[in-house]
């Protein structure tokens, strides 16, 4: 008996350290929005029924709307699950050797799997530049193929669910199977894209963002799950 | 257990041992600081009870509380000290050295009683 009760604490005590390391990765739903008008837009494309311009226009309103939902849904996140502040790797700011990023070990175990706001800004802008061209009419086909748009996402959003270490619980364990099965189908879309064009433009686009929008609800579920899971009281004197 | 088994047992800090302190304290471990609110979705403990808890780590000097406005509205927040977390990576040591013991005492227990059932154990080799 008094072993279940230690392997109980014990696996909630994984969870909770997870839950808190993680508590801004696991906000799914700050970009899920997002997604599903970026989905919108492609179904539009697809079936042609709006002109590309109308549409590379609605992508940069959705792109300047994220800015603003990115911070409203963080507002919300707060209210309803508290606040959570990590600790920020410090930075050798000394020369060459911060290009190659070694930051203190420590510091970084301390913040792994979090994307900090300047990283988000940056990936916002990239997409944002991109994503007009994508709906418009590819005026700088190098630059704003979707294979680029996809890899950079995935490298931005999709990697660290997988990179960092997970605990032995399922449903944390299934977070890092779907990031990696994820990362295989875009390297997959890409690859089929890129050397086969097996995959339409916005077959290819549709599929990507419906990835993504999976994996963000699932964050979403998982940071819910996690939160709530401690219903019952613990003992105390 | 014999005597000088039970004098490798080390000093648990009935503190931090206590679960709900231990939830605490292992939430606040994993970042920077925590709120009030976030303490009580993670450890699931009730605000009453989470507050005698926070109380108590205050007192032995575990954890540090403040008290800010933040977006027109009180945010309490609690961060693990120096001492705190001093603290709680003894107690983890504290608990491994333990787990050995415990394990070992285990170990040396089934041993026994499988020579006391004439069983051939590890240590005991099978008679030719």
């Amino acid at each position: 008996m008094q072993v279940e009760i230690l392997a109980d604490t014990s696996r909630r005590g994984r969870e909770l350290r997870y839950v808190t390391a993680h508590f801004r990765d696991l906000q799914g739903l700050r970009m899920a929005p997002f997604w599903v008008v970026l989905l919108a837009l492609t179904h539009l494309a697809r079936v042609g029924a709006v002109s590309r311009g109308h549409l590379a226009i609605a992508a940069l309103g959705a792109g300047a709307a994220c800015f603003g939902w990115v911070y409203l849904c963080g507002q919300w996140y707060e209210r309803r699950y508290g606040v959570v502040k990590n600790e920020v790797p410090a930075y050798n700011y000394s020369g060459l050797i911060t290009i190659f990023g070694t930051e203190k070990p420590q510091t970084y175990s301390q913040y792994y799997g979090y994307i900090d706001a300047d990283q988000k800004v940056v990936f916002l802008l990239y997409a944002f530049c991109l994503l007009f061209d994508i709906f418009h009419s590819h005026i700088f086909p190098g630059i704003s193929d979707p294979s680029i748009f996809f890899g950079m996402v995935a490298g931005w959003l999709v990697t660290p669910r997988w990179i960092y270490p997970v605990t032995s619980d399922l449903s944390i364990r299934l977070r890092r199977v779907f990031a990696i099965g994820a990362f295989i189908v875009f390297i997959c879309i890409d690859a089929g894209y890129l050397l086969a064009q097996m995959m339409q433009w916005w077959s290819a686009m549709y599929a990507a963002l419906f990835i993504f929008l999976l994996l963000d609800l699932y964050d979403h579920w998982l940071l819910s799950h996690l939160l709530n899971g401690a219903s019952r009281e613990w003992s105390h004197e | 257990m014999s005597e000088n088994e039970a004098r490798l047992i080390p000093e648990i800090d009935r503190v931090i041992h206590e679960p709900a302190r231990l939830a605490i304290l292992t939430v606040l471990a994993s970042c920077q600081e925590a709120d009030f609110l976030f303490l009580e979705r993670a450890t699931g403990l009730s605000r009453g009870n989470l507050s005698v808890q926070l109380t108590r780590l205050e007192e032995a000097g575990m954890i540090e509380i403040e008290k800010r406005i933040e977006h027109k509205r009180t945010l309490t927040t609690a961060s693990l000290s120096k001492n705190g977390r001093r603290g709680l990576r003894s107690y983890w040591e504290s608990m491994d050295v333990l787990r050995g013991v415990v394990g070992g005492v285990a170990a040396s227990g089934a041993e026994k009683s499988k020579r006391r059932r004439g069983l051939p154990g590890r240590l005991a080799p099978a008679e030719s």
